[in-house]
């Protein structure tokens, strides 16, 4: 079975899309290679617009749908969670019937398993609203990419590169994220101890260009 | 002991025991498991010169975290939004336990609590450090209050309570708490059968109210 049209979620609060719309704009070239017609739809823009039911209808006129999230405190943002919340309550149990959701995490700590919770949750989403889970990858140590599309991001995205590629063709025919895929999605972009070193580095000289480098450490919120 | 050492002792043991406590109440309207688990907690506190802080979520005014780390790099641990968020945070960061309340809901936590969680960013820095093998922000204040996590379910749910638990328990990690748990109550269970949860739980986690 292949599919017409895939809708991809990004599900970033903000206000450029970060990470998962770099991910997702990649995924979609991929996707419309193979003949895939593609709607990339912001959940935080929709909800906070009171604007959901046009999520509902991109998703009843999609056949696979993909949700590609931040990972915010071990979950997924509140703005994703109310969308998922109000889905289920208007509507329901089958809501989701007969189309494929995949989830891709991303989050700003090296380790993709930690996203491993808020994919389950997805998955929990998928069951109590009908769709078929058709499997989530999650990426460490997104922020590397810098803002940088995943093709200008050279070798460092070599692998995330390759993993949605190959989630594009299962999503086309219908099927579930390979373990191929979801390895490579989740290989870490640059090792650990250099992704902890150049983070705190860049958080140094931001804060400095800010002209806040010795103010990172103060405790407003202290009672005196 | 002289008298008067005594006394001093036992000024100096309730000055330790007495705690600043923060309820966050994230249902979107009172479920009476949680009104119960709340009610069972103001008993137990009353008298003891507790500091108690309880903010229903559904009444507060809450923008959303937009990633955009200005309490990082801007404004060091002042979020740029000045609402009730602020709020939550100055309670959190001075805190020394946090009672969460939450419908479960697939698996996690509400909306409405999830958007209060999220703006918990400027309590911590932004610098890596490892906690528990793993890489997580390191700690802006000296100390971070105890966590208890309550989710209610209409009925049991295997699934959803093993997401909700490991939830809570990833929860804990990052927000550095001394002991944490988690707890789940059920639609139909009476304020006794609550209280004896409660009990179980508060003692596992060593706290005495």
């Amino acid at each position: 079975m292949t599919i017409k049209r895939a809708l991809l979620l990004v599900g970033s609060p903000k206000h450029n899309g970060g990470t998962s719309k770099i991910m997702a704009e990649y995924l979609a070239s991929r996707l419309k290679e193979i003949n895939v017609e593609v709607e990339i739809q912001h959940v935080h823009q929709a909800i906070d617009a009171g604007k959901e039911d046009e999520l509902f209808d991109a998703i009843d006129r999609s056949e696979s749908v993909i949700l590609l999230f931040p990972l915010y405190v071990d979950s997924l943002p509140s703005g994703v969670i109310r969308f998922f919340e109000l889905f289920r309550e208007r509507k329901g149990q089958n809501g989701g019937k007969g189309k494929a959701f995949y989830a891709i995490a991303n989050s700003g700590f090296p380790e993709s398993i930690q996203s491993t919770v808020a994919l389950e949750i997805c998955v929990l989403f998928a069951r109590d609203t009908g769709f078929s889970w058709n499997g989530g990858g999650a990426v460490g140590g997104g922020t590397v990419l810098e803002g940088k599309t995943l093709e200008q991001s050279g070798g460092k995205a070599k692998n995330l590169r390759a993993g949605l590629a190959l989630l594009a063709v299962s999503m086309s025919l219908g099927g579930g994220l390979s373990k191929q895929a979801r390895d490579l999605i989740g290989r870490p972009m640059v090792p650990k101890f250099l992704y902890v070193y150049f983070g705190n580095r860049m958080w140094r000289k931001t804060a400095k260009g800010n002209g806040v480098g010795n103010r990172m450490y103060d405790k407003p919120l202290a009672k005196k | 002991m002289s008298l008067g050492k005594l006394l001093w002792r036992s000024v100096d043991d309730f000055i330790r025991l007495c705690m600043n406590i923060l309820i966050l109440d994230g249902s979107r309207q009172p479920v009476a498991a949680l009104e119960n688990v709340k009610a069972e907690l103001r008993a137990r506190m009353e008298g003891k010169g507790h500091e108690l802080e309880e903010i229903i979520l559904r009444n507060k005014s809450m923008n959303r975290c937009i990633g955009c780390f200005s309490c990082w790099v801007k404004r060091p641990g002042l979020c740029v939004f000045e609402d009730d968020g602020q709020k939550v945070a100055g309670c959190l960061a001075n805190a020394q336990l946090v009672v969460i309340l939450t419908p479960i809901t697939f698996g996690g936590y509400s909306s409405l609590l999830k958007n209060a969680l999220d703006r918990q960013l400027p309590v911590l820095l932004p610098f890596f450090g490892k906690v528990e093998g793993e890489v997580h922000h390191a700690l802006r204040y000296e100390s971070y209050p105890t966590m208890l996590v309550v989710g209610s379910i209409e009925n049991q749910d295997k699934l959803h309570e093993n997401v909700f638990a490991r939830l809570a328990k990833r929860n804990s990690v990052n927000g550095h708490a001394p002991q944490s748990n988690s707890l789940v109550v059920y639609d139909k269970e009476t304020r006794e059968e609550v209280s004896r949860k409660l009990d179980l739980v508060l003692d596992g986690m060593g706290v005495t109210l």
